[in-house]
């Protein structure tokens, strides 16, 4: 049981991280206009996200330094403050489409209106944070987030033509019959949401908020990647697939919360639809604190202030004002009536940016046997990671133009 | 050798230091400016993108043809759901709402900027269409007892709407 809680931080991260609100709708686009074709997609995602997810863990458990600590010493002060801006800017906008993705996830539940229920979202992250320890937040929002499950139930009982699904897996460059630039736009598209680089900076902090150990807590390490991205994973997968079999052939172009929704409502009823909401207002929550929070750390380890929830908040009082002024900022955005979902795909400009910078220094680090001693990256993980850095470098280049190129899929 | 460094919570930690080779810094310098060209490439084509969906010509009509026959497919589910009281309340009105949101811009483009004059018939067209539709998702926000007009009259409407809209999107 202790395990099985063990690997909360590790579900919120791959939930928060994969399944955002722009996420929801993404990937619900990808299956109604793409079919099964972009299944592959996911795996090869999830397979580059675990294993700079459990490097960055294994870094931190045995050097004790976070992901930005890591950059400020490897790039110094330039790059170091330009991957620092690039990633607040990220954090904060990804913050302010999660405020009002959860906004919009309530409003499928209650009959209040939106704005009323940004500031209800923004009271309830706080007082949470807040209150709870790390694990309660991780453990909250990362097992309440797997309501989200209910999608995958859906597609599976959409009764999915498995032989199709299964050529959805095997990669190809280019669509049969759909337009080549929409493919890629989605298909970059899901990979930029993967490699979503909030993710291994909480990911890093959690492991020292946690105070994982170099001997101790390598396997909690590992299930907490594999168990978490899997589990993520197979959500996208299931989003695409539902909506494959049920957006796809009425013509339907998902641009909302509520669509994403359809799925849990046809197969499973009104208990569906609602434990399909609530995963959704956890893990976008939780993806809302993961920005917040990779924001704050990322100021504080960059800064050199005293940092960690494990601290009482009064004790870490820069750290405390960094998340709570990024929590009120990023709600302020989003009240002035920006489009969450369309945020979440503006803020990918900025993902693309320190995307390359984030991972690479992670990778440098857990190559050093110095630092690392008996857990430098074996043989496996630095044949992974130079593929996966070149996929990262290559995913920020193509992210923008095929954004502008296609207007976003909508060629 | 080591390093006094200072983060891990604030403590003070001796870390091994790991130097950069000048080479690599420039592969990072370059790559940096780079990708802030793009970005600004991206800022500049944006805008221009804005720009050229000021004028409605056939491609725009189209797209808008698409969005509607999703907003019509997306409302006749709900309204499925809506007759046999299986969808909660709060998420019919919600939905629709958004539906209702989305179906009323595509109309208010199409009314507000210049097209094409081959296309003014169909244009117009399209308008009644979003505006009709727009009143029927209406009824789902609007009328909290659930007094929707029967089933089949709904699912006849919708049918009716989809077809219309699949023959314009096929003559564009």
């Amino acid at each position: 049981m202790k395990k099985l809680l063990g690997i909360a931080l590790g579900i919120m991260v791959a939930l928060g991280g994969f399944i955002d609100i722009g996420d929801l709708v993404f990937n619900t686009q990808a299956g109604s206009a793409f079919g099964y074709q972009l299944l592959w997609v996911v795996p090869i995602g999830v397979l580059g996200i675990m294993v700079f997810t459990e490097m960055s863990g294994r870094v931190a458990s045995v050097t004790g330094e976070p992901v930005f600590a890591i950059i400020r010493r490897h790039y110094g002060p330039r790059l170091g403050w330009f991957t620092l801006v690039g990633s607040m800017i990220l954090n904060i906008l990804t913050c302010a489409a999660e405020i009002g993705g959860v906004a919009l996830a309530l409003q499928l539940l209650t009959d209040l209106p939106y704005h009323l229920l940004i500031l209800m979202a923004l009271l309830a992250l706080v007082v949470l944070v807040w209150k709870l320890p790390f694990q309660g937040i991780e453990r909250l929002f990362g097992f309440m987030g797997l309501g989200l499950l209910t999608l995958l139930i859906a597609a599976l009982k959409l009764h999915p033509d498995w032989s199709g699904v299964g050529h959805g897996f095997v990669p190809r460059l280019m669509s049969p019959g759909g337009n080549q630039l929409d493919y890629w736009y989605f298909a970059v598209g899901i990979l930029a949401a993967t490699f979503m680089p909030y993710e291994v900076y909480f990911y890093s902090s959690g492991a020292i908020e946690e105070k994982w150990k170099p001997h101790k807590d390598m396997i909690e390490n590992r299930m907490n990647t594999v168990i978490g991205y899997i589990l993520g994973g197979a959500v996208i997968a299931g989003i695409i697939v539902m909506s494959a079999e049920l957006m796809r052939p009425k013509s339907i172009n998902p641009e909302f919360i509520g669509t994403a929704m359809l799925g849990p409502l046809v197969t499973l009823g009104k208990a569906g639809l609602i434990i399909a909401i609530l995963g959704a207002i956890f893990a976008i929550g939780g993806a809302a604190i993961e920005t917040c929070f990779s924001g704050a750390y990322n100021l504080s380890q960059f800064l050199g202030w005293k940092w960690g929830k494990k601290n009482l908040p009064l004790k870490v009082p820069a750290f405390t004002i960094s998340w709570l002024a990024i929590f009120v900022l990023s709600a302020g955005i989003i009240l002035t009536g920006i489009d969450p979902i369309s945020l979440t795909e503006d803020a990918v400009i900025f993902s693309v940016l320190v995307m390359p910078f984030s991972y690479w220094p992670i990778f440098k680090l857990a190559r050093n046997r110095r630092a690392m001693g008996e857990f430098t990256n074996k043989r496996l993980a630095n044949v992974l990671g130079w593929i996966y850095l070149v996929v990262i470098v290559a995913v920020s280049v193509a992210a923008v133009p095929l954004q502008l190129i296609t207007n976003k899929g909508q060629l | 050798m080591g390093v006094i460094f200072w983060t891990k919570g604030g403590n003070m930690e001796e870390l091994p230091k790991i130097h950069f080779r000048d080479p690599q810094q420039w592969v990072q310098f370059g790559l940096l400016v780079l990708i802030a060209l793009l970005v600004l490439i991206g800022c500049i084509g944006t805008g221009q993108h804005l720009a050229d969906a000021q004028f409605i010509g056939p491609n725009e009509l189209k797209r808008s043809v698409g969005q509607l026959e999703s907003y019509a497919a997306e409302a006749q589910v709900i309204d499925n759901y809506s007759h046999n009281g299986e969808a909660l309340r709060s998420y019919t009105e919600a939905y629709s709402s958004s539906l209702k949101k989305a179906t009323d811009s595509v109309a208010e483009k199409l009314t507000d900027h210049a097209h094409d004059r081959n296309l003014s018939a169909k244009t117009a067209a399209v308008i009644a269409m979003a505006n009709g539709l727009s009143a029927h998702l209406g009824q789902y926000i609007h009328q909290p007892t659930r007094q929707l007009p029967g089933a089949q009259a709904s699912s006849h409407y919708y049918d009716t709407l989809s077809s219309r809209l699949q023959n314009l999107d096929e003559s564009l």
